[in-house]
């Protein structure tokens, strides 16, 4: 009986180890905690992929969320003021199909810098349409990727919705006017370097200086001093 | 002085030239052992690239630019130490002055190389000598070190000339010998050469103390430059340069009374010495906390959104118990302990010197690590968790000090026969007996 059990306490051990101690994964999503009790895990956050090829277009939903995410919509439209840049909205729904107010809502862009990460551009709260907006202004034209996340309320687990869209207007680039300064920053390195050049002299002079006058004193027999 | 006591201060500060006891090869093959595997560590960085490091994208900066800082700052205040009683004319400087420049220019030949151990490709450093670009501060930072670097060995070769003359005189014969009378560019003791020789290290002197301020300066400017939150701060140069000198006397006061141990030379090094070593210390100390509150004080009232977490960091978050412990146990209590009257001065002296100097090295630490860990972008804090090779690297430069100091002074006087002679006088004939003047005080 124990030969027999044995290949299969060595399988339950090895999947121990690999999985990590102190947990072993149940076919139904449980986990066996080192204590023996089972614990029922979260599903993954709720990801709504929102597709808008350009403005005005409402965004498709890609994949339906969990029964307890809540729905993300993100759209974008253009400011009153074309310069302003534009709204990011983010609407969230209950899965009871009621909306979601006064929730947090933070809105990332997808940069790619040093790999793919998320930059934060900022924070609003939903209102009493479970709407929050962010107003955007983008670095530049061209593709972006927003994420809309909110965190877990209650029973409603933390979810999020993304967006791409074609930007057409962007900041204006940064312009480099020339600083009165320049011009005598541009020469504060080479005054430096006479100054280093000046250090190096005063260097040179207390060596060299000092070994002539030790040598040339040896050579003066008018005075001779026993050092031992 | 009288003959007796010239003689003996003369036998004791030649005693380990030419000597190698067992105590010192023990010390010199422990030392060595720990300078090798330090060795080790970089080769194998070397062949590995810096990924075998702690060091990441976000923490770019860690241990090796920590060490650059500190043990640059221990030099310092070894030079620093020298020339300001060679310019106050302190008589009582005269067992002192060459360990304290010789502690500057082994701390100087191991803080100097971390740099290159960061840059991770030693060969880049050419980099900066072939296309330097004279906007960065980097390449001041190179000029300033290497300036320095010339600037303390002319600083430790100036004074040793005479004691030169007189090392070799005292030998019968051999390539050594023939070395010191090369070096000490026969030295006879003439006025001529006397007034040539106070007039180099007059000058040497007096351009030590503004060189070292400038090395530490760049240094506190590749940090303040940079606009990041923690150190873009008009007071760094500053804090940089008193941090230097706290650490670098307290470095000094270790290497004195571990030599003055070791060496037997507790006659000439006495408590008067650590007392007043002790007072400098006290007094940097006072300045360092005056400034660093200074800093925060300033920052944390505008709490600008780039300082603020960073404060928070330090002051309440995970950085809170390094910061604190360098704060108490690392600055206020070895102020305290040093200034506490009594007796026990050189033990006193000894253990507030080693607090100051592992307390500045953390603050080093919280200089450089949360500064970097600090998103700049809307990202994440950095981590940074040295591994093996940045700790090994750590510890066999930190044995490379005693070592480079002990092996020098198997080859040269511990103390300055030639100073002494200079502070109190010719010798008197035996029979007289007088007190030196840097011995006074001898008996607390």
């Amino acid at each position: 009986m124990i030969r027999a059990l044995a290949p299969f306490v060595v399988a339950t051990v090895a999947v121990v180890m690999f999985l990590g101690p102190g947990q072993v994964l149940l076919p139904s999503g449980l986990r066996l905690q080192a204590g023996g009790s089972i614990t029922a895990s979260a599903p993954p956050a709720a990801h709504i992929e929102t597709r808008g090829s350009g403005l005005g277009l409402a965004p498709k939903p890609v994949v339906d969320p969990p029964a307890s995410a809540a729905r993300v919509r993100v759209v974008v439209r253009p400011l009153e003021k074309a310069e302003q840049g534009y709204a990011l909205e983010a609407i969230l729904v209950a899965p009871d199909g009621k909306a979601l107010t006064n929730t947090p809502v933070a809105f990332y862009e997808l940069v790619d810098l040093f790999g793919t990460r998320e930059m934060h551009l900022g924070d609003a709260t939903t209102d009493g349409r479970g709407s929050a907006t962010l107003g955007y202004l983008p670095a530049r034209t061209g593709s972006h990727q927003i994420v809309a996340r909110s965190p877990r309320q209650g029973a409603i687990i933390a979810s999020e919705g993304r967006l791409s869209f074609d930007a057409t207007v962007s900041a204006p680039a940064p312009r480099f006017e020339p600083s009165a300064l320049a011009t005598f920053s541009d020469r504060v390195p080479y005054a430096v370097g006479i100054l280093v050049l000046l250090v190096w002299s005063l260097i040179a002079f207390a060596l060299f200086g000092t070994a002539r006058g030790v040598i040339g004193g040896a050579r003066d027999t008018s005075r001779k001093v026993d050092t031992a | 002085m009288d003959r007796r006591t010239h003689d003996r201060y003369v036998e004791r500060a030649m005693w380990p030239i030419g000597r190698g006891d067992r105590n010192f090869w023990i010390a010199v093959v422990a030392l060595s052992l720990l300078v090798g595997a330090g060795l080790y560590a970089w080769v194998y960085q070397v062949q590995r690239g810096l990924w075998v490091t702690g060091l990441n994208q976000r923490v770019s900066w860690g241990f090796y630019i920590i060490n650059c800082v500190f043990f640059i700052g221990i030099s310092y205040g070894g030079a620093m130490t020298s020339a300001i009683l060679r310019l106050t004319n302190a008589k009582w400087r005269a067992p002192l002055t060459r360990l304290a420049e010789a502690t500057a220019v082994a701390a100087l030949l191991v803080g100097a190389v971390y740099p290159i151990i960061d840059l991770g490709r030693p060969d880049r450093f050419l980099n900066i000598l072939l296309h330097p670009q004279v906007g960065s501060p980097v390449v001041w930072d190179v000029v300033a070190i290497s300036t320095y670097m010339v600037a303390s060995l002319v600083f430790l070769y100036l004074p040793l000339i005479p004691d030169l003359a007189t090392t070799g005189a005292s030998m019968r014969g051999g390539p050594l010998k023939r070395l010191y009378g090369i070096l000490s560019l026969g030295w006879r003791g003439t006025p001529g050469q006397e007034a040539s020789l106070q007039r180099g290290i007059g000058v040497m002197a007096v351009l030590i103390i503004p060189l070292a301020v400038s090395v530490h300066s760049v240094l506190a400017w590749l940090f303040a430059v940079t606009a990041r939150g923690g150190w873009h701060s008009t007071i760094f140069a500053p804090l940089f340069v008193l941090a230097a000198m706290l650490s670098g006397v307290a470095a000094v006061i270790l290497v004195v009374a571990a030599f003055r141990r070791v060496y037997g030379l507790a006659e000439f090094i006495t408590a008067k010495h650590f007392r007043y070593l002790s007072y400098l210390m006290i007094a940097l100390g006072v300045a360092y906390l005056y400034f660093m509150v200074s800093e925060y004080l300033t920052e944390g009232y505008l709490a600008d959104e780039t300082t603020a977490p960073l404060l928070e960091a330090i002051f309440v978050g995970s950085y809170a118990p390094a910061f604190w412990s360098f704060t108490t146990i690392g600055l206020i209590f070895p102020l305290v302990l040093a200034a506490w009257p009594g007796r026990f001065v050189i033990a006193r002296a000894c253990t507030a010197s080693a607090l100051v100097i592992a307390g500045m090295w953390l603050k080093r630490f919280l200089i450089v690590v949360p500064g970097m860990a600090e998103p700049a972008m809307p990202w994440d804090w950095g981590r940074y968790a040295p591994t093996w090779v940045e700790i090994t690297i750590t510890i066999g430069s930190a044995a490379a000090i005693p070592l480079i100091l002990i092996i020098f002074f198997r080859f040269f006087p511990v103390m300055s026969v030639h100073e002494m002679e200079e502070v109190e006088g010719p010798p008197q004939p035996r029979g007289v007996v007088l007190t030196p003047v840097y011995a006074e005080g001898a008996g607390e």
